[in-house]
C-alpha cells in the first residue's frame, strides 16, 4: 500500500467511524429527549397560571390511561369525574366556576395522585 | 424521508462546510501544489483552520452590521471558499507557466518538480513534505503492523467515547446549557452576542454552534453540540499524533501517543467528560493549542542546529526553484498559519490562551539557553522568516481583528485580575503530586516523568542519548509539560490565580507524548544503555516480559477508568420533565414575569433558559449550597432565602426587589415550604417539577 493510499484510508476510517458513532448518538439523544420513549409520568398544570381560570390540562406519557380528577373548594367537592388519555395525549378540562376560596384539582390514575391549586 | 434523518444529513453537510472546507481551501491557496503537508495532515489541520477562518468571517460581518442569516451565512462561507478556490488555481497556473522554460531546459517533468518538498534534512532524514519519501523512510507511510494498530487505536479510542457518550449525549449538562444559550442567541438574534459584559464566554466558543444551526437547522436540544465537541476532541488526539510524528520523527512513539492520549483514559477529563459536560473552550483549546504548536514547530523546525540549512550564494526572495527560497517560503507559511491559529485560540479560549502564553514564555528562553552557542546562527536563520509580509502582515491582521474589529469580553482589567495575582483559595494553591496522578492516571503520570527524565538526560548525557538534544521540537515538549506542571503545582510562582484542577486537566496531553516516548525508550531494543545497546545487555525474555507488563500497567487502569466512569442510562425521565415544565411556562409568562429556579435538585436546569431566550440570567437560580457560604466571594442571598423560606421577611423582601412571581422546584425537597403559604399557587405539577405563582 503506498503512503497516499495509506493516509486516505486511515482518513476514510476515521470519517467511517465518527459518522457510525455520531449517527449512533443521535438516536440515542433523540430517544432520550422523547417525552414518551421509554418513560413513564404525567403532568398537571392550569392552561392558565396566572388568572382566575380553573382550566387545567392532564398531559400524560405513561401506559396509564384512566385519570379522575376532582375539583374541590377548601374541602367542598365542585366536580368529579374520570377521563381515558392516551399516551403522549393531552386533553383540557375545564367549565368550574368559583368565586373566592383555594380550589383544588386533584388528579388521580392507579395509586399515583398529584394536585394543584389555586387561591382565588 | 423521516424528519430525523433528513436533519442529520443536512448537519453532516453543514458541518462539512463550515468545519472543514474553509481551511481546506485555505491550505490550497497557502500552499498551492506544494506538498509541504501530507494528506493526513491536511485532513486533520483544516477543520483548526476551518474554525478560526468561520469566526474571523463573523467578525467582518458583526463589524459591517451586516445580519447572520441562514443565507448570509452561507454566502460568506461559500464566498471565502470561493476566493480560495480561484486564487489557488491563479497561482497554480502561474506556477506551471514559470516553470514551464526550465522544464524544457532541464528536462524535469512537472510531477518530479512538484515532488519536490521542503529541502530541510535532519539527521539523514529527509522532509516527509516531499513525495519522493514515499519510501520506506516517509514518516507517514506504515508498516503493515503499524497501519493495523493505528486503525485499531483509533477504534478503540472512538469505541470507548461513544460508549460513554451514549449514557451522557442528551442535552442536559450545565455548562453545555450556558453555551448553547449564546450559540441559540446568535441565531435568534442574527449578531454576535456582547454577553452583557461577561467576560467568562468567548465568542469562539459560540460561532461554530449558532452557524451549524442557522444553516442546517439543527436543534440545540438535540446531540448535535456534543457531536462537534466529540470531532473536535478526536482531532485533538490526531492533531498530537501528527505533532508527535513530526518532532521525534518516529512512528512508534506517534503510535503509542495515540494509545496514551486516544485509547488510554478516553472518559476522563479532559476527554469524553467534557465533551458530555460541554466544556467548549477546554475540549477546542486542546485542540487549537497543539495545532499552533504544529504549525510553530513546522515554521521554525529548520531551527535545530542537526539541520542543515542550505544557505544561498545569493538568496532569491522566494524563487520556488531556488531550495533555500522553498524552505524558506513553507517556513513563512507555517510561522503565518501557526499566528493565524494562535489568535484563533485568542478568541476561543482564555485559560488555554494563558497557558499558551506561558507556555511561549518558558519555551523561548529554555531554546535559547541550551542553543546558546549558535544563538547568533539561529537568530540569522530566523530573522528571514519571521520578518517577512507573509507572517508580519498575518500578525498585524490580527492585532487589528483583535483590537479593533471584535476584540473579546476578557480582554479587560477587571477580567485580568480575575486569573493574575497571588492565589488564596484553597483551590487555586496548586495541586499535589497525588492530586495530579489522579488527575492524569498512573501510568500516564509515572511514565510521563520518565520521558521527562529521558529528555532531561539527552542534555546531560547526549552521547549517550540521542543526539538531537537541542531539538526545538523536544524543548518544546519539555516546556509544555514543565509549564504545565508550575502552573498547577505552584500558581503562585507565576502570580497565578485560577483553579489548579483546571490547568492540571492540560497536562494529560503533554504526558501522554512523554509516556510515548518513555515506553519507547526504554523497550526499543536498539535503545542505548550505558553504550551498548539494550538488548545486547538484557535477556530477550526478561525484555518481552517487562514489555508486557508495562503494557498491562498501562491498560489496566486506563480502561478502567473508561469504565468506571460510564452513566447508567436514566432514558431521561427527569429530563423531559424539566423541558416539559420549562417550555409551559415559557409559554405562559411574559417578559413581565421573574422565574427563580433551583440548581441543586432539578435536572438539567441550565437548560431552561433556552425556552426562554429572555436574558443570560433568565431565569435567576438557586446555586450550590457552598457558593453561599464562601466567605472569599460573598454573593446575593435572596435566590437561596427565597426558596428556602418564602415567608420569612427577608425572602419577602427579596420578592419584591427582584420581582420573582415564579418559582421553580423539585417536589421531592422544595414544595412543602409553598404549599403552606396562601400567596402562591401551585399551578404545574409533575413528578420532577412543581411550579408555584406568586400573586
Amino acid at each position: 500500500m503506498t503512503t497516499g493510499v495509506q493516509q486516505r484510508n486511515i482518513i476514510i476510517f476515521v470519517i467511517v467511524l465518527f459518522l457510525a458513532s455520531s449517527i449512533w448518538l443521535f438516536s440515542v439523544a433523540e430517544k432520550y429527549t422523547d417525552p414518551d420513549y421509554q418513560k413513564s409520568w404525567w403532568a398537571v398544570y392550569f392552561a392558565d397560571p396566572k388568572g382566575g381560570s380553573l382550566d387545567f390540562v392532564i398531559e400524560n406519557h405513561s401506559d396509564k390511561t384512566d385519570f379522575h380528577y376532582v375539583i374541590l373548594s377548601g374541602n367542598q367537592k365542585l366536580k368529579e369525574d374520570s377521563v381515558k388519555i392516551e399516551k403522549g395525549s393531552q386533553i383540557e378540562l375545564g367549565s368550574t366556576q368559583a368565586d373566592s376560596g383555594k380550589i383544588t384539582i386533584q388528579v388521580s390514575s392507579e395509586e399515583e395522585k398529584k394536585e394543584i391549586y389555586k387561591n382565588l | 424521508m423521516p424528519d430525523s434523518i433528513l436533519s442529520q444529513i443536512l448537519f453532516y453537510i453543514s458541518a462539512a462546510f463550515v468545519l472543514f472546507l474553509p481551511g481546506y481551501f485555505l491550505l490550497g491557496v497557502v500552499f498551492k501544489k506544494n506538498n509541504a503537508l501530507e494528506p493526513l495532515e491536511k485532513f486533520i489541520v483544516s477543520f483548526g483552520l476551518s474554525i478560526v477562518s468561520v469566526d474571523f468571517i463573523f467578525f467582518l460581518y458583526s463589524r459591517l452590521n451586516i445580519p447572520i442569516t441562514q443565507t448570509s451565512a452561507i454566502v460568506g462561507i461559500g464566498v471565502f471558499v470561493l476566493i480560495c478556490f480561484i486564487l489557488a488555481g491563479v497561482s497554480r497556473r502561474g506556477l506551471r507557466q514559470a516553470a514551464e522554460p526550465s522544464e524544457s531546459l532541464s528536462g524535469d517533468s512537472d510531477k518530479e518538480r512538484r515532488s519536490s518538498g521542503t529541502l530541510i534534512r535532519m539527521s539523514g532524514i529527509r522532509s516527509a513534505g516531499s513525495r519522493r519519501d514515499s519510501g520506506v523512510n516517509n514518516l507517514f507511510h506504515f508498516s503493515k503492523n503499524q497501519f493495523i494498530l493505528i486503525l485499531l487505536l483509533l477504534f478503540l479510542t472512538v469505541f470507548i467515547k461513544t460508549a460513554y457518550l451514549s449514557g451522557t449525549i442528551a442535552p442536559t449538562a450545565t455548562d453545555m446549557g450556558h453555551h448553547m444559550y449564546w450559540a441559540k442567541w446568535l441565531a435568534q438574534n442574527h449578531q454576535l452576542p456582547t454577553y452583557e459584559g461577561m467576560p467568562d464566554f468567548i465568542i469562539g466558543e459560540h460561532i461554530i454552534f449558532g452557524v451549524i444551526s442557522l444553516i442546517s437547522g439543527a436543534d440545540f436540544f438535540s446531540a448535535f453540540p456534543a457531536i462537534v465537541l466529540y470531532l473536535i476532541n478526536i482531532l485533538s488526539i490526531l492533531t498530537v499524533f501528527i505533532l508527535v510524528l513530526r518532532i521525534f520523527k518516529n512512528k512508534t512513539v506517534a503510535i503509542l501517543s495515540l494509545f496514551f492520549l486516544g485509547a488510554l483514559y478516553a472518559v476522563s477529563s479532559p476527554q469524553a467528560k467534557f465533551v458530555s459536560g460541554g466544556v467548549i473552550g477546554n475540549v477546542m483549546g486542546n485542540y487549537f493549542m497543539p495545532l499552533a504548536f504544529y504549525f510553530y514547530y513546522r515554521a521554525l523546525e529548520f531551527l535545530n542546529v542537526g539541520v542543515q540549512f542550505i544557505e544561498p550564494e545569493k538568496p532569491k526572495g522566494l524563487d520556488k526553484s531556488n531550495p533555500y527560497g522553498k524552505s524558506l517560503c513553507d517556513s513563512r507559511k507555517f510561522l503565518s498559519l501557526a499566528i493565524f491559529t494562535t489568535f484563533g485560540l485568542f478568541y476561543t479560549h482564555h485559560l488555554t490562551s494563558f497557558i499558551f502564553l506561558f507556555v511561549l514564555l518558558f519555551f523561548v528562553p529554555f531554546f535559547i539557553l541550551i542553543n546558546f552557542k549558535n544563538i547568533k546562527e539561529i537568530l540569522n536563520r530566523a530573522r528571514p522568516v519571521v520578518f517577512s509580509p507573509a507572517v508580519i502582515g498575518t500578525f498585524v491582521l490580527g492585532l487589528v481583528f483583535f483590537f479593533f474589529i471584535f476584540t473579546p469580553t476578557y480582554v479587560n482589567p477587571e477580567a485580568v485580575d480575575t486569573a493574575v495575582g497571588t492565589a488564596v483559595k484553597s483551590t487555586r494553591t496548586g495541586l499535589t503530586l497525588e492530586n495530579i496522578k489522579l488527575t492524569v492516571g498512573e501510568p500516564r503520570f509515572v511514565l510521563g516523568l520518565i520521558g521527562l527524565l529521558f529528555l532531561v538526560l539527552t542534555y546531560l548525557y547526549p552521547r549517550e542519548f540521542d543526539k538531537d538534544r537541542k531539538n526545538l521540537g523536544y524543548a518544546l515538549i519539555v516546556s509544555w509539560l514543565v509549564t504545565l506542571f508550575i502552573m498547577s503545582m505552584k500558581p503562585n510562582w507565576l502570580f497565578v490565580d485560577i483553579p489548579s484542577a483546571r490547568i492540571g486537566n492540560y497536562l494529560s496531553y503533554p504526558l501522554a507524548i512523554l509516556s510515548a516516548y518513555a515506553l519507547y525508550c526504554t523497550f526499543n531494543s536498539n535503545s542505548k544503555l550505558f553504550g551498548e545497546k539494550i538488548s545486547s545487555r538484557v535477556p530477550q525474555a526478561l525484555f518481552s516480559g517487562a514489555l508486557l507488563l508495562f503494557v498491562i500497567f498501562s491498560f489496566a487502569p486506563g480502561l478502567d477508568d473508561s469504565a468506571g466512569a460510564f452513566k447508567t442510562q436514566n432514558a431521561g425521565e427527569e429530563t423531559v420533565q424539566t423541558f416539559s415544565a420549562s417550555k409551559y411556562l415559557a409559554e405562559k409568562s411574559s417578559v413581565s414575569n421573574m422565574l427563580l429556579k433551583d440548581h441543586n435538585y432539578i435536572t438539567a436546569d441550565s437548560w431552561i433558559k433556552l425556552f426562554f431566550m429572555r436574558e443570560y440570567k433568565y431565569p435567576l437560580s438557586r446555586g450550590y449550597f457552598k457558593r453561599y457560604e464562601d466567605p472569599l466571594n460573598p454573593r446575593e442571598m435572596c435566590t437561596l432565602w427565597m426558596i428556602g423560606s418564602p415567608a420569612s421577611a427577608d425572602s419577602q423582601k427579596c420578592f419584591s426587589e427582584t420581582g420573582v412571581n415564579f418559582v421553580m422546584v423539585n417536589p421531592r425537597y422544595d414544595s412543602a415550604q409553598f404549599q403552606k403559604l396562601d400567596e402562591f399557587d401551585e399551578v404545574y405539577v409533575n413528578d420532577e417539577i412543581n411550579i408555584f405563582y406568586r400573586k
